[in-house]
């Protein structure tokens, strides 16, 4: 392998999720030399706080796909990874890329901590210590700050970490450093944020401790190997599911998130599997079945999870105390209050927060529901093919050439198929960088045509 | 029921009233019904399962039935549906039609007599001018020319005209 066969110099991918790896990984191979640069202070993205949703047997959630390709990352001589930093300015002069990247900052230099968890043994903040390993199996493995408990960050005196640090890899006050780099070409793949379920103030969450969303589930389980409830600690034995919040609601997210179906599916058919006893209970408007081998899961999960067509209106404190929904069952006609120990609110996804500003920089727009826009769809959508979401190269197009989307940051889409885009933003890419022009199915059939 | 005697039209009479716009965004979720006050103490009420009926076209039976007047207008339904489907005025729209088409209520009818006739919902007889002179408020009028000029340029006397008052 030739380190830059193209001549095009080193590529830039930004984010570190499971499409960024992928696509890194991707042009790695083919011989490509590229940056992977990661706000964070390790890869992983957001797949990286999922659970394994297996029983005896795996259930193909392939939330495990991210720690296989961290570790051919950290292999690949070809890849360098920059954690710690974002892209603060670009520029665009002869088919090239002037990239600022800037260091966040953080307390601990990564390059120095060896994960000896001696700070964590020192930090005084009760009742989680304020500096921690950033990811239970997250690479590279090394300690962060949260800025929101740690005394220094509140304006107090502390640092005893640092003094106890044995490689003095910790600094407070740290100098945000610059640094300059020119690239043949960029490929963006900055994820989604997850939709903010207190926007939707009927289901009280952040307000009733037993209302979490399917984030909050998806990090308790892989934590904790089972589900408590945030309250009181016990096992719940009563647990809902609330499908499509935020998503397909037009006064919010009027798209389907793909993702939120499946996951609330693999986590109650675990839950049932952990707890044989409780009762589960999933309310959704349609089930989507993305996926060949989803239409089963209906069948699979009879008698241990009930699947209730409905959309609740509203949660409440019963005057007894304890959690109820109000649902009209659409089957039956009947409104219910019915209990339940602990209720999980299925957020979808949405564009990251800074996708706006990031657009800016990179003089590229935003579809209508504020994601990434790709090339295809900005002249005036496709008559043919996928439509958001679908694996085509003409996805990961966008209006500056040179320039690629790859994974959530262009739409919802999950592991699978973010690994599907990634790999196709990587192959567009090598296509740019050697010159030859990549043909998509209109372009193809408009020359049958003509 | 017979499939002959849906109204296919039915639904777009009801888009058409302001109001109603919004009615074929309805993906039937229960949001509304649950939501609903009016619902939880009385069981004909369900506004998902009248947008229903509106979409499949049972066009007397919405318009001639009871139920579509109990809508409290409070909104709760309109503040949660995820479709915004804007169902109390939705609601108002379709009691709208219902006056059109002749369905107005004998109770709404009869509190439309007492409004023209005497500009209030209830009788100001001597007794009540009485006390009110007693307590040093002025007497009130009988009746209220004003507010009959009013139902005449709204139209909402022919609703009360000569004839029963349509097809109960
Ligand atoms: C609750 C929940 C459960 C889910 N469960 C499953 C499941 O079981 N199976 C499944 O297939 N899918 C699941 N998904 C979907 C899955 O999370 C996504 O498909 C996947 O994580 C998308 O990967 P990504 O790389 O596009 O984005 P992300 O995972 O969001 O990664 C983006 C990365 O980019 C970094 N970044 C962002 N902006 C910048 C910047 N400006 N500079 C540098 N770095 C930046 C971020 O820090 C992040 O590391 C779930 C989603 C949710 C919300
Ligand atoms: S995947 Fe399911 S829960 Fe998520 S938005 Fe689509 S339909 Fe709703
Ligand atoms: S809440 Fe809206 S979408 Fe749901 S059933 Fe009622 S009107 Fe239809
Ligand atoms: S506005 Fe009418 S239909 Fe809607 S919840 Fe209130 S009473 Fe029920």
């Amino acid at each position: 392998m030739t380190q830059d066969s193209s001549g095009s110099g080193r590529v830039l991918v930004i984010g570190g999720g499971i499409a960024g790896l992928t696509s890194a990984l991707q042009l790695a191979r083919s011989g490509q030399a590229v940056d992977l640069v990661e706000r964070d202070t390790v890869l992983g993205g957001h797949a990286m706080l999922f659970t394994c949703k297996a029983t005896d047997r795996c259930q193909k959630c392939t939330v495990c796909m991210v720690n296989d390709r961290i570790r051919e990352i950290l292999d690949e001589p070809l890849v360098r990874v920059r954690t710690g930093q974002e892209v603060v300015g670009v520029e665009r002069a002869d088919g090239r890329f002037q990239v600022r990247l800037k260091s966040a900052g953080a307390p601990v230099d990564a390059a120095k901590c060896i994960a000896c968890g001696l700070c964590t043994e020192e930090c005084p903040t009760t009742p989680e210590p304020s500096i921690s390993l950033a990811s239970d199996q997250g690479m590279p493995r090394v300690y962060r700050v949260s800025e929101e408990t740690c005394l220094v960050y509140l304006g107090k005196e502390c640092e005893r970490c640092v003094a106890v640090c044995p490689t003095e890899a910790i600094a407070f006050g740290r100098e945000r450093e610059i640094a300059e780099e020119t690239y043949g070409g960029i490929i963006v793949a900055t994820g989604y944020r997850p939709f903010a379920a207190e926007r939707l103030t009927q289901y009280g969450y952040r307000h009733f401790p037993d209302v979490i969303t399917g984030l909050d589930l998806e990090m308790r389980l892989r934590r904790e190997g089972r589900l408590t409830r945030p309250s009181d600690g016990s096992v719940p034995k009563r647990v809902a599911f609330i499908q499509c919040v935020g998503s397909r609601d037009v006064k919010h997210n009027r798209y389907c998130s793909r993702v939120c179906c499946a996951y609330a599916v693999r986590c109650a058919n675990k839950l049932s599997y952990l707890e044989p006893e409780s009762e589960i209970a999933i309310f959704y408007m349609d089930l989507q079945a993305f996926g060949k081998d989803f239409a089963g899961w209906r069948d699979r999960l009879r008698g241990r999870v009930r699947l209730v067509r409905s959309h609740p209106a509203f949660i409440e404190m019963a005057p007894e105390g304890g959690l109820r929904l109000a649902y009209e069952s659409v089957e039956t006609n009947q409104i219910d209050r019915e209990p339940f120990d602990l209720i999980v609110l299925s957020v979808g996804l949405c564009p990251g927060s800074d996708t706006a500003g990031l657009a800016e920089m990179l003089g590229i727009g935003l579809d209508e529901d504020g994601f990434l826009l790709a090339r295809a769809r900005e002249a005036g959508g496709r008559s043919k093919g996928e439509g958001r979401g679908g694996l085509g190269p003409d996805e990961t197009l966008t209006q500056v050439p040179g320039l690629f989307l790859a994974g959530t940051c262009q739409g919802p889409r999950d592991i699978a198929g973010s690994i599907g885009h990634a790999s196709a933003a990587a192959g567009a890419m090598l296509h740019h960088l050697r010159g030859s022009q990549l043909v998509t199915v209109e372009e193809r059939d408009d020359d049958a045509r003509g | 029921m017979e499939i002959t005697e849906l109204d296919p039209t039915f639904k777009f009479d009801v888009t058409r009233e302001p109001g109603g716009e919004q009615l074929m965004r309805c993906f039937a979720c229960g949001t509304c019904t649950a939501s609903c006050p009016v619902r939880e103490i009385d069981e004909k009420f369900n506004p998902r399962r009248i947008i229903r009926m509106v979409l499949l076209g049972m066009r007397e039976e919405v318009l001639s039935s009871q139920f579509i007047w109990l809508c409290s207008t409070c909104y709760a339904c309109q503040e949660r549906c995820p479709q915004d489907v804007r169902i109390t005025e939705l609601m108002s729209a379709i009691k709208n039609l219902a006056v059109k088409e002749g369905h107005l209520p004998a109770a709404y009818k009869m509190q439309l007599e007492l409004i023209r006739n005497m500009g209030r919902l209830y009788e100001i007889d001597e007794f009540d001018n009485k006390k009110r002179s007693k307590a040093g408020l002025p007497e009130l009028e009988s009746t209220n020319e004003d507010v009959k000029k009013i139902f005449v340029m709204t139209g909402a006397d022919r609703l009360i005209g000569g004839e029963e008052g349509g097809g109960e």
